[in-house]
């Protein structure tokens, strides 16, 4: 699954400029980078994931498949986290060995699972309603470095490349029954990764010649259609900021 | 007479592989004309077609656009490849911008600074290509047809004096085939010259006005369509058949001369049925 292909250019953003759009994404990010409140950040992660569900347009299984491998990379972090060896409280040992969760860890590891799964919903709603020239165009409006701009965006366009050529390829051997037996995987495999990355280098150098063709500089520079800004866009998203600040307030005040 | 518009002197040029892709080749190519291409797959179609837009610099000879010898500094590849316009032949590997719009807009943005201009040349060609419904699509996510009308869409708004299309009709249906060879010829008709590759002696046939005929890089013939394709031997000798229209009227009548040629279906139809009332 890859955020291009789930995208839908019709979500209910897109009447918006994306400065606009970035009303609705980066307060909720600067709070979750500051709160220290389980509470709130798993509010935020609920709250974002609905509103989410409903502007982007996207399936909710979908948006589910999407958090498989961040939380599989959460969850393993975590475990190093809250194992305690040896344990005070032990559920496990092994001869001398006790195994058990350390009180301070599973705090620890709350809060950073919450922070972490809220900024990723943050980070997934920003991908979800801008595409990636979008992004680009914002990150030069704030003065990034052209230089990481383009590092940005030739990384998402080579992952992109890269994802196609292996889908296509994979589905090739597919067809011609590989895959079938067990052992045989493995080396197929290895020749898979092999073809797709000598395909895709050529599909970038293709790409490349082709942007050559249209006069290319030495940046990324798209052009978006123009979106007019209006006062009473700004309505919703500062509503939704000062709400979400307020409950940080809450949070905050009695120490949840 | 009209002037030349690219002029090929002695131009060759090697792959830095080491395989000498196009050898030598002298070649004028007239302006305002509908001219194809011809060869087998591996005649070095689309390495001409890239020494022309600049992309590629000959490794010997010299390229000439309008009598003035291609230079190869910024600026003057900037100019050139907004003259010359490379259509490529797999939309996939053309398409860079997350939406058609942006697609479109690319080559313009990259060459001029008013926006405003962009935009209003974005929206026309949009409109005359029949994408406005499609602006916000990703481009990946189109059929092939539709992907070869914005690549068609996202060079033409540049405005180029040459269009160079390399294997336009391949992997396209035939409606599809046509609707894009009906957008080039509106642009013939205003005066654009077209160069088209191909490896399609019928179309090519009914469709050319000067046929190049291309193997292992060398040009083996030049001329007409009737003069190149009624040469059933120099055609072997490049891996290509001569077009069904030929071989059904030297069938009909064997001798027949070059100029002789029936031009369309419609016209060997015509003499056919002719020769069929006087015959009875
Ligand atoms: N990037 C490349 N590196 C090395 N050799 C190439 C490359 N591209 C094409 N060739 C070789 O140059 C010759 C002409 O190729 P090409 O111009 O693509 O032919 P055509 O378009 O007529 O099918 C072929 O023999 C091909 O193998
Ligand atoms: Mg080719």
């Amino acid at each position: 699954m890859w955020i291009t292909e789930i995208y839908k250019h019709d979500h209910r953003l897109s009447k918006l400029s994306p400065t606009i759009r970035a009303l609705y994404w980066a307060p909720a990010m600067v709070l979750t980078l500051v709160s220290g409140s389980v509470y709130f950040n798993f509010t935020m992660f609920l709250v974002i994931n609905l509103f989410l569900l409903y502007v982007s347009r996207i399936r909710l299984s979908n948006l589910a498949r999407l958090y498989r491998i961040p939380i599989v990379f959460i969850l393993v972090g975590c475990m190093a986290i809250v194992l305690e060896i040896p344990a005070t409280k032990a559920f496990v040992s092994l001869g001398k060995l006790s195994i058990g969760f350390s009180a301070h860890g599973i705090q620890l590891a709350t809060l950073l699972v919450s922070r972490s799964l809220a900024l990723i919903s943050i980070m997934y709603f920003m991908l979800l309603t801008n595409t990636i020239s979008e992004i680009a165009e914002l990150m030069r409006k704030f003065r990034i470095p052209a230089l990481l701009i383009d590092l940005f965006v030739i990384t998402f366009k080579f992952i992109e490349n890269l994802r196609n050529t292996g889908f296509e390829m994979h589905r090739a051997q597919k067809c011609r029954l590989g895959y079938s037996q067990k052992m045989k995987r493995i080396p197929l495999f290895a020749g898979l990764m092999a073809a797709v990355f000598h395909q895709s280098m050529q599909n970038a150098r293709q790409l490349e010649t082709a942007m050559q063709a249209r006069c290319a500089g030495e940046n990324y520079c798209f052009l978006q259609e123009e979106r007019p800004y209006a006062i009473s866009q700004l309505l919703i998203p500062v509503g939704l900021a000062s709400m979400s600040a307020f409950l940080l307030l809450i949070c905050g005040n009695y120490g949840w | 007479m009209v002037g030349s518009l690219i002029e090929l002197k002695a131009a060759s040029y090697r792959y830095p592989s080491g395989k000498k892709a196009i050898a030598e080749v002298d070649l004028s190519l007239p302006e305002g004309k509908k001219i194809a291409l011809l060869g087998a797959n591996g005649a070095g179609k689309s390495t001409l077609l890239l020494l022309l837009n600049g992309i590629y610099k000959p490794t010997n000879g010299e390229l000439h656009y309008r009598g003035k010898q291609y230079r190869y500094n910024r600026k003057a590849l900037q100019e050139l490849r907004q003259k010359v316009g490379i259509v490529f032949q797999e939309s996939d590997n053309q398409l860079i911008a997350p939406s058609v719009y942006e697609e479109v807009a690319f080559g313009l943005n990259n060459l001029y600074s008013d926006k405003k201009w962009i935009r209003e040349q974005v929206e026309k060609y949009l409109d005359y290509f029949d994408l406005l419904e499609l602006k916000h699509h990703s481009p990946h996510q189109l059929s092939s047809g539709q992907k070869k009308r914005i690549c068609l869409a996202s060079v033409l708004a540049m405005e180029p004096e040459l269009i160079i299309c390399d294997e336009p009709a391949s992997n396209l249906d035939p409606q599809s085939s046509r609707a894009t060879f009906e957008l080039l010829d509106a642009q013939n008709k205003k005066g654009k010259t077209l160069l088209i590759s191909t490896h399609n002696v019928n179309q090519a046939y009914v469709w050319a006005d000067l046929v190049i005929l291309l193997k292992e890089g060398a040009v083996l013939s030049i001329g007409s369509p009737k003069q190149v394709f009624s040469d059933a031997e120099t055609l072997a000798e490049a891996g290509l058949e001569q077009p069904l229209l030929v071989k059904l009227a030297r069938m009909h009548q064997p001798g027949m001369e070059a100029e002789e040629l029936p031009e369309n279906e419609a016209e060997l139809v015509n003499r056919l049925t002719k020769n069929l009332c006087t015959d009875l």
